[in-house]
């Protein structure tokens, strides 16, 4: 029986204001926090506290055996920070069992990978430092946005010093090679690569595992496209450990575990993006060219916003990376945005990028033009 | 099968998109060996030279295996003489028929398009029902299996020939009293529509939301009401597209009739707004109706008059032009039964924002739309369209997409299930 290797993702999005062209240069109010708080509260109360009572009540259980891998926003920890401590507070007593690894990823849950490296970068140390902080932990293996991943992606992540990386395993394996086994990267020399399926509440015992490690992932975001009827997947989670240790005689990794307990069985390249999401490429953020215009527009702002040096405007540049204001741009019917969104798919993009148009006045404000 | 049609108009004499809808149904139809009679009134002279003008707007057709010639031996187009136009209301007949009075006595001995009569009806109900007396006697002389009958005016004729032969009736429902009064409902109109719907075997809405007006307002049994939504001629679409645009100004267009109906006003309120930003934006409002007066004093009033342009009513050609020379087209109508000229506009690479009320959203998931009275709204719309270059590639990739499925023959192949299950 292989080892389960088990990662939770926790991101809530800023909702946004309505924020029309007649605002722009008027008012640079653009969070809507009362909304904010109140899909948060929700989704705290529903769902996620919830979720991790069940991760400490079975860790507690089961003393060491069972372990999971949290992956949280830095958007979301701040949020928790003021309205949620007791989400904080849960989180730490977590920590402290030594069950639970906390994944690096881009701060603000953001497509920055596709869009900066450098600010990638950036925001990869950021949310490292900020589990340090709360958790006492650095972090070694890591789990970008969506699970997006490409070779160049590994390089750089490989260079920050992490051991492990997550990615989906549909679309990325040829036919012959195992889901169920860890990968290393093309051209990486010590960093590995460990493939994640959907947590799917209805499937996963019906999995007869093979092969050494089977990575399961599943975001407790309130609308995302891979969650489930509420009560369905806090009774799911409640028994999956025992199901698990007891029935099938498993064990429990987390990721940076698995990096160290298994060798790469051969090399695994991907030279273009691929994600999580189906068609497992980048078209769920960036398929259509409201989506394409707005990622180049905000990232395009990033020298003047680095230049201004205004904690400010810096703060609204890297909220507004949040990938699922891209989402809420999509036009396939099948894509469901976990931030509220003002109506179709064109009022998103039209709200995003008055913003956008708003916050780069401002920033082009405080940059003195040059001469000439 | 032989049909007995009953219509308002037929091209290329048009000023609504009825008339569109009737060429482009009978034509789609008359391929699946149908033999259409389509009566319809028209002042004047026998169309013979509407027929040859028909015949010439026509051959851009190559797509279709039917040649304009089998089109027209298989649709028996039958003129009545009468003064009755779509869209009419009482005092706009009066003025018709005044006219056709002044221009008789003005040029006696000239020959007119009019057919120097004293005939007409003194009231529009007093010709709606003369007409159908008459069309009644039209029928009686003709062949047919089936009666298929486009809106309120022809619903009497219909009526009559149903009861006159025992034959089927179809009623097309294209748009409701309620739709075109603006809540102003003309009693007589609305009870000759319920006469209609009622007596017909068979109710056909050109979309759901008319559907929700008959089952609502008309109290029609839905078990005998369909919806067959409108489409785009496919010819149109490998036509136009691409079509250079000729300005340096970004324009936007209003087209349609200027009525309450059409939410004209809440057009002008918004170019007023978008103006504030945007000075350089022409507004352009096509078409004519009752409002038009009441909106070129608005547009004065509010001092957009170096941005904002009134052509008038436009015919074919210049309808064309005025798509291909738009930038972004806006329909904030009231009240929408359907709505063909976004689709119109899609065909000429125009993007479009409709009113959340029009039924062809209910073809188009990816429209843009806005409630009509939200004017801020509709101004933050079309900035953002014209201001954020991918908004119209996105629009016009979706309209495009949307567009290869939204087709005639669907129409007509719908439209003849239901003849079939009546004639069954």
């Amino acid at each position: 029986m292989p080892a389960f290797c088990l990662s939770f993702h926790i991101h809530q999005p800023c909702c946004l204001k309505h924020y029309s062209f007649f605002d722009i240069g008027e008012t640079s109010a653009y969070e809507d926090q009362a909304g904010t708080e109140e899909h948060l509260n929700s989704a705290i109360e529903k769902r996620i506290l919830p979720a991790l009572q069940i991760f400490l009540k079975r860790i507690t259980h089961y003393q060491g055996d069972f372990r999971i891998a949290l992956t949280l926003s830095g958007s979301f920890l701040d949020f928790c920070e003021h309205p949620q401590p007791r989400v904080l507070d849960l989180l730490k007593a977590l920590a402290d069992t030594g069950c639970v690894e906390f994944l690096g990823s881009p701060y603000h849950h953001s497509l920055s990978s596709v869009g900066s490296i450098q600010e990638f970068k950036e925001q990869i140390v950021l949310q490292a430092n900020r589990l340090a902080t709360l958790f006492g932990q650095e972090p070694t293996a890591f789990a970008n946005t969506g699970l997006i991943y490409s070779d160049a992606l590994a390089r750089e992540i490989e260079s920050m010093g992490y051991q492990a990386i997550l990615a989906g395993n549909a679309g990325l394996l040829s036919e012959n090679l195992s889901p169920s086994h860890v990968y290393r990267p093309a051209s990486c020399a010590t960093v590995k690569l460990l493939l994640n399926r959907p947590l799917d509440p209805t499937g996963v015992t019906r999995v007869h595992p093979r092969g050494k490690v089977i990575g399961l992932y599943c975001t407790l975001d309130s609308n995302s496209e891979t969650s489930f009827d509420d009560t369905d997947i806090l009774a799911f989670l409640d028994q999956l450990p025992g199901s698990i240790l007891s029935e099938h005689k498993g064990t429990f990794l987390t990721p940076s575990q698995v990096a160290r307990e298994f060798k790469a069985s051969s090399i695994l390249s991907s030279p273009d993006f691929h994600s999580l999401y189906p068609p497992h490429d980048l078209s769920s953020w960036l398929g259509n060219e409201m989506q394409k215009d707005a990622l180049q527009a905000l990232y395009q702002a990033e020298g003047a916003v680095k230049i201004a040096r205004d904690p400010a405007l810096l703060r609204i540049w890297r909220l507004l990376q949040d990938a699922d204001y891209f989402l809420s741009m999509n036009t396939r019917k099948q894509s469901v945005a976990a931030v509220p969104s003002h109506g179709s798919p064109y009022d998103a993009y039209i709200n995003f990028m008055n913003i956008l148009t708003d916050l780069t006045e401002r920033i082009e404000a405080t940059t003195p033009t040059p001469p000439g | 099968m032989q049909i007995l049609m009953f219509g308002w108009e037929f091209p290329p004499d048009i000023s609504g998109g009825l008339g569109t809808a009737c060429f482009e149904i009978t034509r789609a139809l008359s391929r699946h060996e149908h033999h259409i009679t389509f009566v319809v009134p028209r002042s004047g002279t026998p169309q013979r030279q509407t027929h040859v003008h028909l015949v010439d707007a026509s051959q851009a057709s190559v797509p279709y295996p039917q040649t304009v010639q089998e089109f027209f031996e298989a649709l028996n187009l039958q003129p009545v003489d009468s003064i009755l136009r779509p869209y009419l209301n009482d005092a706009e007949y009066q003025t018709i028929l005044n006219g056709v009075l002044t221009t008789q006595s003005a040029h006696p001995g000239t020959p007119s398009l009019i057919t120097p009569t004293g005939h007409y009806g003194a009231t529009l109900m007093a010709e709606v029902a003369r007409y159908s007396e008459i069309a009644e006697d039209l029928a009686l002389a003709q062949e047919f299996d089936l009666i298929h009958a486009h809106d309120w005016m022809t619903f009497l004729a219909a009526i009559r020939a149903k009861r006159a032969t025992g034959k089927p009736l179809v009623v097309h429902v294209h748009a409701v009293e309620s739709d075109r009064s603006g809540g102003a409902v003309n009693r007589s109109i609305f009870e000759i529509e319920k006469l209609g719907m009622e007596a017909a075997d068979h109710v056909i809405a050109v979309s759901h939301y008319t559907r929700n007006l008959i089952l609502e307002q008309y109290g029609i049994d839905p078990g005998k009401v369909s919806v067959v939504h409108n489409a785009v001629s496919q010819r149109q679409v490998g036509k136009a597209y691409h079509v250079p645009r000729r300005h340096t100004k970004k324009t936007v267009l209003f087209l349609g009739r200027i009525t309450a109906q059409k939410g004209p006003d809440y057009f002008i309120e918004a170019a007023a707004r978008v103006l504030e930003k945007a000075p350089d934006v022409v507004f352009v409002m096509a078409g004519s109706g009752d409002m038009l007066p009441r909106m070129i004093e608005r547009v004065g009033e509010l001092r957009l008059g170096r941005n904002f342009h009134f052509t008038g009513f436009l015919n074919g050609h210049d309808v064309e032009r005025m798509y291909a020379m738009s930038d972004l087209y806006v329909m904030p109508s009231v009240s929408e039964p359907f709505g063909l000229s976004p689709l119109e506009a899609m065909v000429y690479d125009v993007p479009v924002i409709l009113s959340k009320q029009a039924g062809v959203n209910e073809i188009l998931p990816n429209a843009m739309t806005v409630d009509f009275w939200d004017v801020d709204d509709m101004a933050n719309k079309i900035l953002a369209v014209l201001k954020y270059p991918a908004l119209t590639r996105e629009m016009l990739r979706n309209s495009r997409k949307a567009l290869q499925s939204i087709r005639w023959e669907v129409a007509a192949e719908r439209i003849q299930q239901i003849y079939n299950k009546l004639l069954s």
